[in-house]
């Protein structure tokens, strides 16, 4: 198969957060908005084992994980639950990066995580670079995870001087 | 949730304890990238043990391993012999190697494929190394990553040993009740003292073709008379019957009786369980007036009993020594209904609608609720005095009212009409038309009022 884009990778990770909430087989969870779900807790949903074995046969098939122990869905959200197999971490940095100053592009991990904001997007919130990365962003991620405010918010940490990538990339993929 | 009962049986009990001990793991954040487990497969409920590697973890040297290998031909991730897991000692020492039977890729590429090669970009975000050797969880491991099947040029590895973790746990709860005017066998009635005793291991053996497990409910009496007296030791073995559903086939051996074994069987049950499609009921079933997120729970059991004692009273005859029943039952929780929050819990309001996109949903409050459980013996070789197969039935219905948030008595019973995000209670009311199998079908009706605490599972 052709290879996935970046921008596949983030799309993809709120398809998987989809499947979960179609998983669930529980008429609440599936009338809940996208945000909502992914922050509500796991067994808050899917209160008893039986309901939760579900959801695990379920997931095994459709986004198709199938390494989840079932003690694994106490205490936490579905976006956590995620988080941990699939780090939408990983997919919004991979994005941002491939759309960061050229010196960039091709860092080792560590390095682009490190970076400074400001060397990776120069010109700040209004620049071309993050004009586009941001286009990119609120194309791929629903605009209920990615509300107004969350991009105000997210701006802000890009004008900062002292901003690194490390602080950038964990505050888009919280949602909000 | 982890649902403490306060009190249950003949109008109010006086609680004296309740001592709930188990254990549970929850997922600790992924710091390196390698970690080992033992866990129940979905959806054949296999036991496996596995090396989990987390190759879409940003930023780590592995996720730079695969960037600089994944458009190499040669390599495949998704192939056993790229990886090496052995069994170190503590200076590194390899001691032995373990074999890997099985690698998988975690998830579905954009098409809805599962993924059969690492793609970069953090894609697929976890591999598992499902390994068919024997471990034990003293073992020291190590996990090596290849460029060639050779295992000659090494492109990662676990920069620490691992140990095995496993995902469930014995679990052991213990919880003293007293209950007046409880009956006996003899026909009396008096107050006893009673001990609920459970034990349950849902994953005896760590990797194997089906799922061990053990299983013991007891209710010990001050009064070895006391009707309700039983015990309960189970092992037994399941496997996913379908693909799509959780639908788990057990088959079971059973040990029950009452606390003085006057009362004594042993049960062999073969039982399928599962959990409908239940999404469709979303129109009817998920509005103001009911609220049903969650599908009721049908099984069927077939089981074939050898009683070695029994116990005969007036209100349990002889039974066949040997015998047969098949017990389909249905058990349905969850059921709630909205529109009484505005008639009782004026206070609160039911948001049931998705509002607009940048506005979250509440969750949806639960009212005044409702649960249902019915079944049904059938006896066929157990015949009535009227020689006809014997068939009981039985059931029990709760009305649940949640006290938390409960304007009306806000004043007068704080404690329980406060509550908290972790914490909540209700108030139970049940009626119960029971028929006890572990004491020859005795049957009992009931009326219990109960206060319960819903605590969160941390």
């Amino acid at each position: 198969m052709p290879s996935i884009s970046p921008s596949q990778g983030v799309a993809l990770w709120f398809t998987y957060l989809r499947d979960f909430q179609a998983a669930c087989n529980s008429t609440t969870a599936a009338q809940m908005d996208l945000l909502t779900f992914a922050d509500t807790s796991v067994t808050a949903i899917l209160p008893s084992a039986q309901e939760q074995n579900t959801f695990l046969t379920n997931i095994a098939v459709s986004p198709g994980i199938s390494g989840i122990p079932i003690s694994a869905l106490a205490g936490v959200s579905f976006e956590g639950l995620l988080d941990n197999s699939n780090p939408l971490v990983t997919y919004v940095a991979v994005l941002l990066q491939s759309l960061s100053d050229p010196s960039l592009q091709n860092a080792a991990s560590a390095d682009y995580w490190s970076a400074l904001v400001s060397a990776a997007f120069p010109g700040g919130s209004k620049g071309a670079p993050w004009t586009v990365a941001m286009g990119s962003l609120t194309s791929v991620i629903p605009a209920v995870c990615f509300t107004a405010t969350l991009q105000a918010a997210v701006n802000k940490t890009v004008d900062k001087a002292t901003s690194k990538v490390s602080d950038l990339i964990p505050q888009i993929a919280r949602l909000g | 949730m982890t649902r403490i009962q306060l009190a249950n049986c003949a109008s109010l009990l006086l609680v004296l304890a309740g001592v709930v001990l188990t254990q549970s793991s929850s997922p600790a954040a992924a710091q390196t990238p390698y970690s080992a487990v033992t866990y129940i497969r979905y959806p054949s409920l296999q036991p496996v043990s596995a090396i989990d590697i987390s190759t879409g973890l940003f930023p780590s040297d592995l996720y730079d391993a695969i960037e600089k290998e994944k458009n190499n031909p040669k390599w495949n991730c998704a192939v056993p012999g790229f990886y090496k897991v052995a069994v170190v000692d503590k200076t590194g020492k390899i001691l032995r190697n373990l074999t890997v039977e099985e690698v998988v890729l975690m998830g579905n590429d954009p098409s809805g494929a599962r993924f059969t090669k690492c793609q970069g970009h953090g894609l697929p975000g976890e591999i598992q190394l499902i390994l068919s050797s024997d471990v034990d969880s003293n073992d020291l491991l190590k996990v090596f990553i290849y460029e060639d099947t050779d295992q000659k040029t090494q492109i990662s590895t676990s920069t620490q040993t691992l140990q095995f973790t496993a995902s469930s746990f014995p679990a052991f709860t213990i919880t003293p009740q007293a209950a007046p005017a409880e009956a006996l066998n003899n026909g009396e009635t008096r107050d006893v003292g009673q001990l609920n005793v459970t034990f349950s291991d849902s994953n005896l053996v760590k990797r194997g073709p089906l799922n061990v497990y053990a299983k013991s409910t007891d209710l010990f009496s001050t009064d070895g008379k006391d009707a309700k007296s039983a015990m309960s030791f189970t092992g037994g073995i399941q496997r996913g019957l379908f693909p799509r559903w959780y639908s788990p086939w057990q088959l079971q051996e059973t040990l029950q009786g009452n606390q003085t074994a006057k009362n004594l069987s042993a049960v062999t049950s073969f039982r399928l369980s599962a959990d409908p499609p239940w999404l469709w009921t979303r129109s009817f079933l998920n509005n103001k007036t009911i609220l049903a997120p969650l599908p009721p729970e049908p099984s069927i059991a077939n089981l074939y009993t050898h009683r070695l004692n029994q116990l005969v009273t007036e209100k349990t005859p002889l039974l066949a020594q040997d015998d047969y029943s098949l017990n389909p039952s249905f058990s349905w929780d969850t059921i709630s209904f909205p529109f009484t929050c505005k008639l009782l819990f004026w206070e609160r309001s039911v948001a049931l609608t998705p509002p607009a996109a940048d506005q979250p949903t509440p969750l949806p409050t639960t009212c005044l609720g409702t649960e249902i459980d019915l079944g049904l013996w059938y006896l066929p070789l157990d015949l009535t005095a009227s020689k006809s197969q014997r068939v009981e039935g039985y059931g029990d219905i709760s009305i649940l009212i949640p006290l938390t948030d409960f304007a009306v008595a806000s004043k007068q019973l704080t404690y329980v009409t406060g509550g908290s995000n972790s914490t909540k209670f209700q108030l139970r009311i049940k009626y119960a038309d029971a028929v006890n199998a572990t004491n020859n079908y005795a049957r009992t009706k009931q009326w219990t009022v109960g206060i319960e605490a819903l605590i969160a599972a941390k």
